[in-house]
């Protein structure tokens, strides 16, 4: 079987800015990976490479065995929900229809049939906000929000999750949730890359791990590369380990209130 | 009620009516975007830009068809210039800016080598709505329809880009070309709309009524419906408001679009009252 993913040196960023350098990892099918790692470390940007919105500068990226681009369909992409313009004025069925989207010309572009409207409601159902789907995205709360932008990476059955912070600016209760979540589609055979900040998050629920400061610190599963020597090296000391069994670690609050303006740079 | 039904029984009445129609319709689909992006300043340049090449086909002895063209040339090509310089990290607003005034100047010096400057001028800036030829209403009809027929077919991608470009792309949307094709779609309409109001009040004509549809209803395809319902409105009011006390029809339908956004502010939920607390709140 093809890896899900497999990257060789990547080299790439914005503008040119090298936001990340010599980045090489493989990951198997049906595998759960958290990508973990300061603001400005590249998270996003190598999230962003793997969808194909970012060409490779120097490396190679094969995502289920082809370029990004040609495995699209098979991608669930899900932004930072903080990307997005939340007034705009689209319901939630909207923002799930456009994870449809398919290039299409002549008549069939007009071709909707009740299999698009049974598909988007079995997918508001599987984040649990069905109830929701005529309601305007941006009068939603943060948590709601995410899970209509799940809902919208998951509504075409991918194969491959790409998912940009999922969990930030959930509650303790929704967060275990959309933890419960990837660990379903995992199960069902679905190969999962999320960022988080969240340690403790990722040392529960993920197959592999990958600290990343524009280059790869570590990388494997969360046993072997939750230490607090990683942890040092890949977020430079702020990072505060709460426990010392690997499971229940997180990051200081500092870090959390960085988050928009460390994101604004990194993109920069 | 002789003053209802009167208007309509003379031609140049009822052709303006048709056009004005036409016209609002154009304006309110591209203006929901307009609103919804905030893309009024790109508007009123398109819109001022169209004279420069108006003025070419004008004083190059053209008729309205070619004026028409002309303008549709410059507004569009301020269209993709302005794409193409927000793409090389310039200000979105500096490179309107720029475009803008160096190309309404340029109209304007154009249309002063004419025989009868002010005359002329002043039917670009305000329009001439009550005298249009019928091939001033042929290019409209055309021009409106191209915008609303392209409109149709891309608003699924229309829709998609101008919600989360990001996400369009991953999906594999043309985004730079979509967002590319929603300013010429914007260009086209602001053509067929400078020969009903002129070239200063276009912008009203795509702002005002989708802005008001937007404090009324919370979807994209509503707010066009609805826009294009108040543009229509506004259109026939203003026609009467011209003909009974005789004033210039351009400016009047202009006018009576903003009553209505106004008006709908003032009773909106979402309108005058929070605003109010808002700006006294401490």
């Amino acid at each position: 079987m093809v890896p899900a993913i497999e990257v060789k040196s990547l080299t790439t960023g914005y503008r040119g800015h090298r936001a990340i350098e010599d980045v090489s990892f493989s990951l198997p099918q049906g595998q759960v990976m958290g990508l973990l790692g300061p603001n400005g470390s590249g998270k996003s940007t190598l999230i962003k490479a793997l969808v194909g919105l970012l060409d490779p500068w120097e490396g190679d990226v094969c995502v289920l065995g082809g370029s990004p681009r040609e495995a699209r369909r098979q991608i669930g992409y899900m932004p930072q929900a903080e990307d997005i313009d939340w007034n705009f004025p689209v319901t939630v069925r909207e923002v799930v229809a456009m994870g449809l989207y398919r290039r299409a010309l002549g008549l069939d572009r007009f071709r909707r049939g009740s299999e698009e409207k049974d598909r988007i409601m079995t997918a508001l159902k599987r984040l649990s906000v069905d109830h929701l789907a005529d309601r305007q995205a941006g009068e939603l709360s943060g948590g709601q929000q995410r899970r209509v932008l799940c809902a919208r990476a998951l509504v075409r059955d991918p194969d491959l999750f790409l998912l940009d912070e999922p969990t930030a600016g959930l509650d303790a209760r929704s967060e275990q949730e959309m933890i419960d979540l990837l660990g379903e589609l995992a199960a069902d055979g679905a190969s999962i890359v999320f960022c988080t900040h969240d340690i403790g998050c990722a040392a529960e629920c993920c197959d592999l791990t990958l600290f990343l400061n524009r280059q790869v610190v570590t990388y494997g599963p969360p046993a072997t590369t939750i230490t607090a020597e990683m942890l040092n090296r890949t977020f430079e000391g702020h990072a505060l380990v709460m426990g010392a069994e690997g499971s229940r670690l997180a990051l200081s609050p500092h870090e959390h209130d960085d988050s928009r303006r460390g994101h604004e740079h990194g993109r920069g | 009620m002789d003053w209802l039904t009167d208007p309509w029984q003379f031609e140049f009445m009822r052709r303006a009516l048709l056009a004005g129609a036409l016209v609002a319709m154009a304006s309110s689909v591209v203006g929901a975007f307009v609103v919804i992006k905030g893309l009024a300043f790109l508007t009123d340049a398109v819109a001022h830009t169209s004279l420069a090449g108006a003025a070419i086909a004008f004083l190059s002895g053209g008729g309205s068809i070619a004026i028409s063209l002309g303008a549709a040339v410059a507004a569009g090509a301020t269209a993709v210039g302005v794409s193409v310089l927000t793409r090389a990290r310039i200000r979105e607003d500096t490179a309107i800016g720029i475009l803008f005034a160096a190309l309404f100047a340029f109209g304007v010096l154009l249309i002063s080598r004419a025989r009868n400057y002010t005359l002329e001028l002043s039917s670009f800036l305000i329009g001439n709505i009550l005298t249009v030829p019928t091939d001033d209403i042929i290019v409209m009809a055309v021009l409106s329809s191209v915008v609303v027929v392209v409109m149709i077919i891309f608003y699924r991608e229309m829709l998609f880009v101008a919600y989360d470009p990001t996400m369009a792309a991953a999906a594999g949307v043309p985004v730079a070309l979509v967002q590319t094709g929603l300013m010429v779609l914007v260009a086209l309409a602001a053509v067929a709309a400078f020969r009903l109001v002129g070239v200063a009040l276009v912008m009203a004509m795509l702002v005002a009524t989708a802005a008001t549809a937007a404090l009324v209803v919370r979807r994209v395809p509503l707010i066009m419906l609805l826009g294009a319902a108040f543009g229509v409105l506004s259109v026939i009011i203003g026609l009467y408001a011209s003909f009974h006390a005789d004033v210039a029809a351009g400016p009047a339908i202009v006018v009576t679009s903003a009553l209505f956004f106004l008006v709908v502010f003032t009773l909106s939920p979402r309108g005058l009252a929070p605003s109010l607390r808002k700006v006294f709140a401490r």
